[in-house]
């Protein structure tokens, strides 16, 4: 009864009751958003690689070698020899190797050569392995391996014959169409960078590259030309034992025969969140900042509306409302509006997030999952209602005080 | 017949600007009685109307009602009295505005802390006898003419069969058409319940309604300024 009461006195003030609220939505716009979107980049980033213990690639900054590798943003600057890659896979620590040849899309998806390693040690999340959905893995010269957003966005099955273009735009400059690629497989969702990526063989990213006359005589007789990489991008590795990480990265750097550098995914990784951090942190405060301007709004609202809900008051203290009821008249009011702007702006934020998932992913690598009621965000919204009742008891306050002195008959 | 409403050595002090106490002479009203209680603004009116409902508590002495001592009840409890024995319609304003008429009728009932069963029943029958039409029931406050809000008022004071009904001014805002209609319904609306009536008002007209007439200051014990 009491919460009817409330709504139906909440619509019979439209106009600053609708303004109120679209104060408190965009507040709660402004903090789910950057509450939800900080959460999820933080998990998509420490989900997009796991198990590996050094990134191998040519010299350049720790970041720029973690986001072409990890987070496929940016161009590698320097390759690696093979035969580095190849040594670099005989050490005596050396549990496992992933090479990694970049620099090719296909239709705006970057193009990854690699070896059948990656399908067998590349792990994310928490240790997760790549797994197949449909199809195998690569096994000859032209097979790709497709991620799950790949066949997703571009319609492919396995077995359709797709074309790898040189550069990474979305018309890259030359169309390698003389080279049929099949998809052999189609990778489980990940959530990770996996999923926009194509993998092929190195042997295929050297294939792509011949002039047309041999790539006539590679799709002819694959052992006819030799395709063996003369570089790669950057080299996943994998230790047998953990302790000899600074060894091993020392000792890529000043390898004499080629000029490499050695990454820690987990030291890159935390550097580049600590440059994202400082911006989170500033973004929290102004969110939590308009957020309680919002609220002092509400309050503000139902404190300037005491003066004439008087007549009002005076009716339900005949009708035998203690003091009591009539303050929670006024919580009640104040809760429901903030409740109503907390379900409308998740409402509002998921179909948002619904509509841009796939651009920021693309675009930017942000895996923004459209579902935002995680944990955290319904812990802070618990806080928003509890900060919702502090701040009507200005107005509460001011209720139970006139309703405490207040007669039956204005005189 | 028992005892409805009796004031015994009663006295309210206002402080203010002016120390000003009022002492009442001990009154009983009986059961059923239909009471015409005149006096002019400021003879002290206001302060027994709010004396009687509990809103007000005396500065000494006591009140009785229905035999209950409402004066020596907690705030709470005083609340809840009045929300189930007493109803009051003032010369306006006695609805709440944004509600349907359905919804400050069952209002009444919830701070009464009765059951809503059978509440649309009941009002419709108590509309009847006051000749409003049913179909008011679902209109907002705001759409109603001043003399279907009083008539409304009444059925929601009746609502939960209060034996004890306080009016005060109740047709100041009618015409005299629409006054004596209200008064020959109100007046029968109370027989037929059983219910008892103080009528307040400073309009010396309306006491031929009425068999017992007291003046407020006949009430009054000859006030004293402190």
């Amino acid at each position: 009864m009491l919460f009817s009461i409330a709504k139906d006195s909440l619509l019979s003030r439209k106009k600053t009751v609708f303004l109120t609220f679209c104060s408190l939505v965009i507040s709660l716009l402004v903090l789910l958003s950057v509450e939800h979107i900080r959460l999820q980049a933080k998990e998509s980033f420490n989900r997009t690689i796991s198990s590996t213990d050094l990134i191998v690639g040519g010299p350049s900054g720790q970041l720029n070698l973690l986001l072409y590798s990890v987070f496929r943003i940016g161009t590698p600057t320097a390759n690696i020899k093979y035969e580095s890659f190849q040594a670099l896979n005989e050490k005596r620590l050396v549990k496992w190797t992933i090479p990694i040849s970049l620099g090719d899309s296909h239709k705006g998806f970057r193009v990854l050569g690699t070896n059948s390693d990656y399908f067998e040690h590349f792990r994310y999340g928490k240790k997760k392995p790549l797994a197949l959905s449909q199809g195998k893995q690569l096994e000859t010269l032209f097979d790709t391996v497709i991620g799950a957003d790949v066949a997703k966005t571009l319609g492919y099955q396995v077995g359709d014959q797709i074309v790898i273009t040189h550069g990474i735009g979305k018309v890259g400059f030359t169309n390698h169409d003389k080279s049929p690629f099949v998809i052999a497989g189609i990778l489980e969702r990940t959530g990770t960078p996996v999923d926009k990526t194509v993998h092929v063989s190195l042997e295929a990213i050297e294939a792509i590259h011949l002039t047309p006359a041999k790539l006539q005589k590679v799709i002819a007789d694959p052992n006819s030309v030799d395709l063996t990489p003369k570089s790669v991008t950057a080299v996943l590795v994998g230790l047998k034992n953990k302790f000899a990480t600074f060894k091993i990265q020392r000792d890529i750097s000043q390898d004499p025969n080629d000029r490499m550098m050695a990454i820690l995914p987990g030291v890159a990784m935390t550097e580049l969140w600590s440059l994202l951090g400082s911006v989170e942190n500033i973004l929290r405060v102004i969110a939590a900042l308009v957020l309680l301007s919002s609220l002092f709004g509400l309050s503000t609202m139902l404190l300037a509306s005491m003066n004439e809900r008087q007549a009002e008051i005076a009716i339900f203290r005949v009708l035998g409302a203690g003091p009591v009821k009539i303050m929670l008249l006024i919580f009640v009011e104040a809760i429901l509006l903030a409740l109503s702007a907390i379900i409308f702006s998740v409402m509002l934020i998921t179909a948002i997030l619904y509509g841009f998932e796939d651009f920021l992913a693309s675009e930017y690598g942000l895996f923004i999952s459209s579902n935002i009621l995680s944990l955290d965000v319904v812990k802070l919204l618990g806080v928003v209602l509890v900060a919702t009742i502090v701040t009507a008891l200005f107005p509460a306050i001011e209720a139970y005080k006139s309703a405490l002195y207040r007669q039956l008959s204005k005189r | 017949m028992s005892v409805a409403i009796e004031l015994r050595n009663l006295k309210q002090h206002y402080s203010g600007k002016v120390d000003t106490e009022l002492q009442f002479n001990d009154w009983q009203v009986q059961r059923g009685d239909k009471v015409f209680l005149h006096g002019d603004s400021g003879s002290g009116k206001s302060t027994l109307l709010n004396l009687i409902s509990g809103v007000l508590t005396p500065t000494s002495g006591e009140i009785s009602i229905l035999d209950e001592v409402t004066s020596a009840l907690s705030n709470a409890k005083r609340d809840n009295f009045r929300a189930q024995h007493i109803g009051v319609v003032f010369q306006s304003l006695n609805l709440v505005p944004y509600l349907t008429v359905l919804k400050n009728i069952k209002l009444a009932r919830y701070l009464a802390k009765q059951a809503q069963r059978n509440l649309v029943e009941q009002a419709k029958s108590l509309m009847n006898q006051l000749n409003l039409d049913e179909q008011v029931l679902d209109k907002k406050v705001s759409e109603l003419s001043v003399g279907q809000q009083q008539r409304i008022a009444i059925v929601r004071a009746l609502i939960n069969q209060p034996e004890i009904l306080l009016v005060d001014e109740p047709t100041s805002a009618l015409d005299v058409s629409a006054r004596d209609a209200f008064m020959s319904l109100l007046l029968n609306t109370c027989n037929e319940n059983g219910t008892t009536l103080i009528f307040v008002s400073h309009d010396q007209h309306l006491k031929k309604y009425f068999e017992t007439c007291v003046d407020m200051t006949d009430l009054l014990k000859k006030q004293e300024v402190s």
